[in-house]
């Protein structure tokens, strides 16, 4: 985030925390790199908090819930003891089977790797995916910010607000897969900072059904991910 | 979450870098996950988590401030989240031979190159069920940092492990100040979720100091 400046003047060494850049992710607090122990976290208020929820893994998402936006149910392995970004999404489809045959799950990271994002980017995205008429998954916490029906973040005060990362989630028709990842990579060009983009497959014995339509239209997949291995009972095949 | 999705480097180098996650809340009973904590504690797991309110227990190989391997495994309390690091591909298939058998019934996710997970699966007669592909990074890409620091920062999917904090441990190496191990170490201590694979990290830094033709502490010494 480079949200800690050093300033060296006169022999002495001044380092602030530029509030601006800061996602309140509490790495430098926790990491004890201040040896003057002259790191504090205050109470965050709203909108700032926001900055908090969407940054500090394991805080969780209890501000929201504070100022009125409720919604987001943290899955049971999370509930009290904060949540991540997301949803379990494939990691427990061998017993949900929220991706079903013929579907494709999709999930645009803001601000990952290490980038940060400001939440009026991730209108840019959603906006442009409710015109493919997908509809945001609603265990997700950023969804809960969103109007539904534009794609628009509902709560103007937080637009400008940075944080570390959220996870626009949907599932497409596997046929509509490469018209949206169009969009997604049209529309990256316009924000300001990077998505890093998850597409989930449900396998066909031991092939990815995805798969082939992609390499054929010259789409990057990397050559390692995540493998739901088909342990979950009871299973849905 | 997909916090560990994305991670970055050459099939060689991944080769060496693998992650099993389970969900607790998929399989309900206690005395399960318990078993299942044994299990994975009995392949050689470089990292182990294991969650059930905060703060989560953990272990890093050689991280003397975390709990040691066997103490986190003969901990009573069942977790409800728990995630094993692996540097060889078969220690993974170990994990996932003893899950098959003992049949506890949780959802078991791999992060790993696919061609191999999947030959995994093969031989130990499961799935795989689905699968979570990367396409990798798009937008204001130049924000990104060279590709051996990136390797290490996409260890923590949470973007825990910031670009300035490796760059300060590569500065303590090359000072002679630190060891690569001290500084992989130093690095997982941030991944809160233990997904940070430390024993790579401190192998990529190595490299890194090389690519430079700076020593490392070790080479000091």
């Amino acid at each position: 985030m480079s949200a800690i400046k050093k300033r060296e003047k006169d022999g002495s060494t001044t380092v602030t925390i530029d509030q601006d850049e800061c996602v309140e992710c509490g790495v430098c607090l926790r990491s004890g790199v201040c040896k003057t122990d002259a790191i504090y976290w205050p109470k965050l208020e709203w909108p700032r908090a926001i900055r908090q929820a969407f940054s500090a893994v394991l805080i969780g998402y209890n501000i929201l819930d504070e100022v009125g936006i409720h919604g987001y149910v943290a899955t049971s392995g999370e509930a009290g003891v904060g949540g991540g970004r997301g949803t379990s999404e494939m990691k427990t489809n061998d017993i949900t089977g929220r991706y079903g045959d013929g579907e494709v799950g999709i999930g645009v990271e803001f601000g990952r790797p290490c980038v940060g994002f400001h939440f009026r980017d991730v209108e840019k995205i959603s906006k442009a995916m409710i015109k493919h008429g997908v509809e945001f998954e609603l265990q997700n916490p950023l969804t809960m910010l969103l109007d539904l029906e534009t794609g628009e973040i509902k709560y103007k005060e937080v637009r400008d607000e940075k944080a570390m990362s959220a996870i626009l989630e949907f599932n497409v028709k596997q046929e509509q897969t490469l018209e949206v990842i169009k969009t997604l990579q049209k529309k990256a060009k316009e924000i300001d900072t990077v998505i890093t983009v998850d597409l989930i497959n449900k396998c066909k014995d031991t092939t990815i059904p995805v798969l082939p339509m992609l390499e054929d239209a010259g789409v990057d997949i990397r050559i390692n991910g995540k493998t739901n291995v088909g342990l979950g009972r009871p299973l849905i095949k | 979450m997909t916090h560990s999705n994305h991670r970055r480097g050459s099939r060689e180098s991944l080769m060496g870098d693998w992650v099993i996650l389970v969900r607790g809340d998929t399989g309900g009973q206690p005395d399960k996950m318990k078993k299942l904590v044994k299990i994975f504690g009995n392949h050689n797991p470089v990292g182990l988590v294991k969650r059930r309110s905060l703060p989560s227990l953990r272990y890093m190989k050689n991280w003397k401030e975390g709990l040691g391997l066997k103490e986190l495994v003969k901990n009573p309390d069942p977790p409800i989240y728990v995630a094993g690091v692996y540097v060889k591909k078969e220690d993974v298939e170990g994990v996932i031979h003893d899950l098959k058998i003992a049949d506890l019934g949780f959802s078991i996710v791999i992060s790993g190159v696919f061609d191999e997970v999947f030959d995994i699966c093969k031989r130990v007669g499961t799935g795989p069920h689905t699968v979570n592909l990367s396409m990798g990074t798009l937008g204001k890409t130049e924000y990104l940092p060279e590709d051996k620091i990136l390797e290490v920062m996409t260890m923590c999917g949470h973007s825990l492990v910031g670009e300035p904090l490796i760059r300060h441990v590569i500065d303590q190496v090359s000072n002679g100040r630190m060891t690569t191990e001290e500084a992989g170490l130093e690095l997982g201590k941030q991944c809160v979720c233990n997904y940070f694979n430390s024993v790579r990290a401190s192998n990529l830094i190595k490299e890194y100091l090389d690519t430079k033709n700076l020593k490392t502490k070790n080479q000091i010494n």
